[in-house]
């Protein structure tokens, strides 16, 4: 046995992995979350050992079921590999930023930039539940089984009932509906593909501006 | 004449540095564990998320817990050692490729131009995107056969089986062929009005 395989079997034998880390980081995210809201207060003398027991309490339940250590151990793992992907991103974007210009466009390209901001920050926040699918696809028997079976039970439902293409439908008979509604309303204006791609393309280096400029 | 099989032969072991680092547990725990704990600790001590002030000790010490958590708890799956070992290796190559460019262009001294700025953007975002899906499914190949994906295959199989699918590319292609030809004459339109404001002496011709 290499000493990295030892070190593994030694801290899952001491509970390390399953005691020590889940206790450190339940118990510190509650601790700090209470001290920052202050929840009992801002004057009172016997809060901080307050909050201490809370959060040592509401940390060992969480360690009583070790499923859902397990599940958070995937969950968060999937996460940080998410977050390392953006990280690299940033960083080569950091790169070319240093020997370009942003692209001025017209009011047009502004607010196209503003919209694909929002859909990047909106993707962005789907990382979380990529890292919970993630976790809920590997831990079966635990917490993420439960999680599986609602979504797995819907789409049975709609497909053994019948409701799969009559929603469909509809939603096509809506969406032929609203477009013809919709072209009524407002005068059509021509979309430029081009200034779509630039506007999205200006979104990481929006990112890089904004990290930077953070004190 | 010396031959190629005459010459000395010179052995370079480099994979025993390789190994002697996985053996002493370099590479699957101290490694990960230093750039998971360095990167949360900083994403936190950035967001205040724990702290009551920029200065707030305590806050500090529990970000530093929090992120020592965070680190054991992520390498007890053993799955991200794996995907590290494989995606920062080849996004640690698309950094180079990319210095590389940045290197020539400063020694030409010509910037990117703003209209290129964007595709370089997009096209680093894709070649990152793609070398983390590759590695994750490289290393995980049941990845496919969780409940999920099957559910989702079950779905694609019953729509394609019943002939839901193929009716839905039947209304999809008659709805595009509508807007196409209901979009057309605005289009035209649009093209009359821009010859007609265009100069008085082309219009008066």
């Amino acid at each position: 046995m290499d000493l990295s395989s030892f070190i593994y079997t030694l801290f899952s034998e001491y509970g390390i992995f399953t005691f020590v880390a889940p206790f450190l980081l339940v118990f510190s995210l509650l601790y700090g979350s209470l001290r920052k809201t202050g929840l009992f207060g801002r004057d009172n003398p016997n809060k901080e050992k307050l909050y201490a027991i809370i959060s040592i309490a509401i940390a060992f339940y969480y360690l009583y079921n070790i499923s859902d250590v397990i599940f958070t151990s995937n969950f968060i793992s999937f996460f940080f590999f998410e977050v390392l992907v953006i990280f690299f991103i940033l960083m080569i974007i950091a790169l070319l930023a240093g020997i370009s210009e942003p692209y001025k466009g017209d009011e047009e390209f502004e607010r196209y930039k503003q919209y694909s901001h929002n859909v990047a920050v909106g993707l962005i926040t789907l990382t979380v539940l990529f890292a919970f699918l993630y976790a809920s696809s590997t831990d079966f028997n635990g917490f993420g089984a439960s999680a599986q079976n609602i979504i797995i039970e819907i789409m049975l439902t709609l497909i053994y009932t019948g409701l799969l293409p009559l929603l469909i439908i509809i939603g096509f008979v809506i969406a032929a509906i609203y477009w013809v509604y919709h072209k009524e309303e407002r005068p059509k204006k021509k979309r430029k593909p081009i200034k779509i791609i630039k506007a999205a393309g200006e979104v990481p280096f929006i990112f890089v501006e904004n990290t930077s400029d953070r004190k | 004449m010396i031959t190629t099989s005459q010459l000395p032969q010179i052995n370079f072991n480099l994979v025993n540095f390789n190994q002697l680092l996985s053996q002493y547990g370099f590479i699957d725990f101290v490694l990960p564990f230093l750039l998971i704990f360095s990167l949360v600790f900083m994403i936190l001590e950035l967001s205040n998320l724990l702290k009551t002030s920029p200065d707030d000790n305590v806050g500090r010490k529990l970000n530093a817990l929090f992120s020592l958590g965070f680190a054991l708890l992520s390498i007890y799956n053993q799955n991200l050692v794996r995907w590290l070992l494989s995606f920062i290796p080849n996004a640690t190559i698309a950094i180079i490729g990319f210095t590389l460019i940045v290197i020539v262009l400063t020694i030409t001294n010509k910037k990117i131009p703003s209209w290129l700025r964007g595709l370089f953007a997009l096209l680093v975002v894709g070649i990152i995107l793609w070398l983390a899906i590759n590695s994750l499914i490289i290393i995980n190949p049941s990845a496919g056969s969780s409940q999920l994906a099957s559910l989702l295959s079950y779905t694609l199989n019953y729509l394609m089986q019943s002939g839901i699918l193929a009716l839905l590319i039947v209304f999809l292609l008659i709805f595009l062929v509508l807007m196409w030809i209901a979009g057309g004459g605005e289009k035209k339109e649009e093209r009359g009005e821009e010859k007609r404001g265009g100069p008085i002496i082309l219009r008066s011709r």
